[in-house]
């Protein structure tokens, strides 16, 4: 029976000639039938062509709806959110400049990692938020507070500047503080907001001096000088801020004498490795410093740092792959020979490690965004992972980048698994290894 | 119809503040300020109605002071359309009513239907601003107001009393209003479009040169609060604890019985 195909299409798309001479074949009716471009063509490309010609955004065009994204998103896994998803949305005309979506990307680049056309949602996602924040569009609050604070504070918590080091009192050990003895130091141990302010970041921080100090390194921090780095800010949409930032610390290394910088988290790594570079050269700064996250630069003293791990840590350790050292520098062995350096300790992988790690939900200004995007999964990301981690079986849960501590040791304690799993920097765990005790 | 908004500088409490040598002032050494909080709700309700269409136009208007200009970049990078900063030549702090009397000059060259304010400032927690202005202006006055919409010639407002209470009052214009609450958070200020502006925008200033001396309350001794009681901290067991907190409330005589 032939096909009624006026019942599928609408007559007047239907292209049809009573004769088509093609290549000197003459074709007939229903020979030469073509039809008229379909309906997903009529899809309001609007808000696509507005995402894709923002700086940054243009790579969304690119997507070709494969889905291999969503799978690997850890924010699809507890929640309803992916790249495809977001493609399809502003296909559909959604509104993504005002929409809650706009928010939920931690930036953690699994989904790069697995796209096939190479579409980046690490440069698409600030781009999108730059241009809500621009246009007056409204921030959630709690980022909005974060803003605020960073650029009147330097830090997200609304700390006074003037206490940066307090930390450095209960160190236990001397702590050069460059503004007040301005001498030339081998290394610029850049700190960070957390590890200066948050009461368990504090304890990495002092963990840190001390090993370094037991290491006879020789290194300075910037104390009331050293301010946010602005990497998560300009990846939650905030460039101008980000560019404040990057100025004043730019200024401020430059008043200094050092060989190289160490820093405490991925984030501030991929500032000064990758943002920081770019922003100096596109508006005539100098920057030509070494940086180093403190895993790599701890792992590669490794001969002298081994014989000093005396005491012997019998525990059952997971490693949490930070997305900013991990997927974004490629770095998975520097913290993993760290951990195999301690005696006593035994290593276990999540399922999801390495380039597939999870993402803690810190990242991309998720740090931040905490109530918000709860309102939007079921259960935290950092919650998610938690229970991965008790899932093979580890005791500690052992991390190198300072969002995570808090965002975990609250993990454990909201999945009702305090006292079950405990959670390190691997700093910590370094510490009580070299000085016995509990670090915490 | 064009909005002012009157706003103004208060110390950051960020960082610790101290008593001056004097005793009758704050340490104004070292201290920053920020804009009144209770002002930023004043602006962001100017700004709303402006975005819907009930006004036309919103300027904002401070006297001059430390850090005044940021606060009116800011205001400026929220939407303002107009910034001016009002000259006057005292020290601070200056007194409310002294504030009233160099702005209700000010305002004679700034055209104006309507005219907010922060309901009251962390400063001196006066909250006599925005009465003492529609004095001086001889306008009539609101306090406490939570809402605001404009009719013709009319601004229909609600006005917040003691337990929840609430009346819609209708007013006059030109009229001056000190605004508790606005119907949505203060907006964010984006970086860029504040240092933006600072290069760009340029401060208006009028200058108040002549003005009799307004009668002012002096500050005759600043102090400390000094703590009388302390907290009590109830430990022990999660059951010992529940039985403290039992009996604590029992003895408030918010609980009954033994449930």
């Amino acid at each position: 029976m032939p096909t009624d195909w006026s019942k599928k299409v609408e007559k007047e798309r239907v292209l049809e000639k009573e004769v088509a001479v093609v290549e000197g074949v003459e074709l007939r009716g229903m020979w030469n039938r073509m039809f008229e471009q379909r309906v997903i063509w009529d899809y309001e490309t609007g808000i696509l062509d507005q995402i894709t010609s923002l700086p940054g955004g243009e790579s969304l065009g690119y997507c070709y709806q494969c889905g291999k994204c969503v799978g690997v998103c850890p924010v699809d896994i507890v929640g309803n959110y992916g790249p495809r998803k977001i493609y399809r949305k502003a296909q559909l005309g959604t509104d993504l400049f005002s929409d809650p979506d706009l928010w939920l990307c931690t930036t953690c680049m699994n989904c790069l990692r697995v796209c096939p056309k190479e579409v980046n949602m690490v440069e698409i996602m600030p781009a999108m938020r730059a241009f809500a924040i621009n246009s007056g569009r409204p921030v959630p609050p709690e980022l909005q507070k974060a803003f605020e604070n960073i650029a009147r504070y330097g830090n997200p918590m609304g700390e006074s500047p003037r206490r940066r080091a307090d930390w450095v009192k209960t160190a236990g050990v001397p702590v050069t503080v460059l503004p007040q003895s301005r001498r030339p130091v081998d290394v610029l141990l850049y700190v960070g907001s957390y590890p200066s302010y948050h009461p368990r970041g504090q304890d990495a921080a002092r963990a840190m001096v001390r090993v370094l100090d037991r290491l006879g390194v020789d290194f300075g921090i910037l104390g009331p000088e050293e301010k946010e780095d602005g990497d998560s800010v300009r990846m939650a949409g905030e460039r101008g801020l980000f560019e404040m930032l990057a100025e004043d610390n730019i200024r401020t290394f430059a008043r200094y004498q050092f060989e190289r910088i160490v820093v405490f988290g991925p984030h501030e790594y991929n500032a000064f490795v990758r943002a920081y570079p770019r922003f100096a050269a596109e508006n005539g700064f100098d920057w030509s410093y070494q940086v180093l996250h403190y895993t790599q630069f701890l792992a590669s003293m490794l001969d002298r740092l081994q014989p000093l791990l005396v005491r012997p840590l019998e525990y059952t350790v997971t490693f949490h792959d930070p997305c900013y050292l991990g997927r974004h520098h490629n770095e998975y062995e520097a913290p993993r020979r760290l951990l195999r350096a301690i005696p006593g300790l035994k290593m276990v992988e999540m399922f999801r490690c390495r380039e597939n790690g999870y993402c803690c939900g810190g990242g991309g200004g998720g740090m931040w965004l905490d109530s918000f995007t709860s309102g939007y999964t079921r259960r935290r990301l950092s919650e998610q992972r938690v229970l991965e981690a008790i899932e093979v079986g580890a005791e500690v849960l052992a991390v190198c980048c300072p969002y995570e501590v808090s965002r975990f040791e609250d993990a454990v304690k909201s999945t009702g698994n305090d006292g079950r799993l405990v959670v390190r920097d691997i700093i910590e765990l370094i510490a009580e290894s070299m000085f016995g005790g509990d670090t915490k | 119809m064009n909005l002012v908004v009157v706003v103004r500088e208060v110390p950051d409490i960020q960082e610790e503040l101290e008593v001056a040598a004097d005793g009758k002032d704050i340490d104004r050494t070292f201290i920053s300020f920020v804009m009144n909080e209770f002002d930023e709700q004043a602006l962001e309700e100017a700004l709303v109605l402006k975005e819907e269409g009930q006004a036309d136009s919103v300027l904002v208007a401070a006297l001059d002071g430390e850090g005044v200009d940021d606060i009116l970049y800011t205001a400026l990078a929220k939407g303002a359309d107009e910034a001016v900063k009002v000259i006057h030549g005292l020290e601070p702090p200056i007194p409310t009513r002294v504030r009233a009397a160099l702005l209700a000059a000010a305002l004679k060259s700034i055209p104006h239907d309507l005219i907010f304010t922060g309901v009251q400032s962390a400063e001196d927690w006066d909250g006599q601003l925005a009465p003492l202005l529609g004095a001086a202006l001889d306008y009539p006055w609101v306090e406490v107001v939570t809402a605001v919409r404009l009719e013709d010639g009319l601004a229909v407002v609600e006005k917040e009393f003691k337990g929840g209470l609430r009346a819609e009052l209708e007013v006059r214009l030109p009229a001056v209003l000190g605004i508790q609450a606005a119907t949505k958070p203060p907006r964010y200020a984006p970086v860029s479009r504040i240092r933006q502006l600072m290069r760009t925008a340029t401060l208006k200033t009028v200058e108040v040169n002549e003005m009799s001396p307004a009668p002012a309350a002096k500050i005759r001794r600043l102090s400390r609060p000094v703590a009388s009681r302390s907290a009590e901290f109830i430990e022990g067991s999660l059951d010992e604890v529940v039985e403290g907190l039992l009996s604590v409330f029992r003895n408030a005589g918010v609980l009954r019985g033994e449930g």
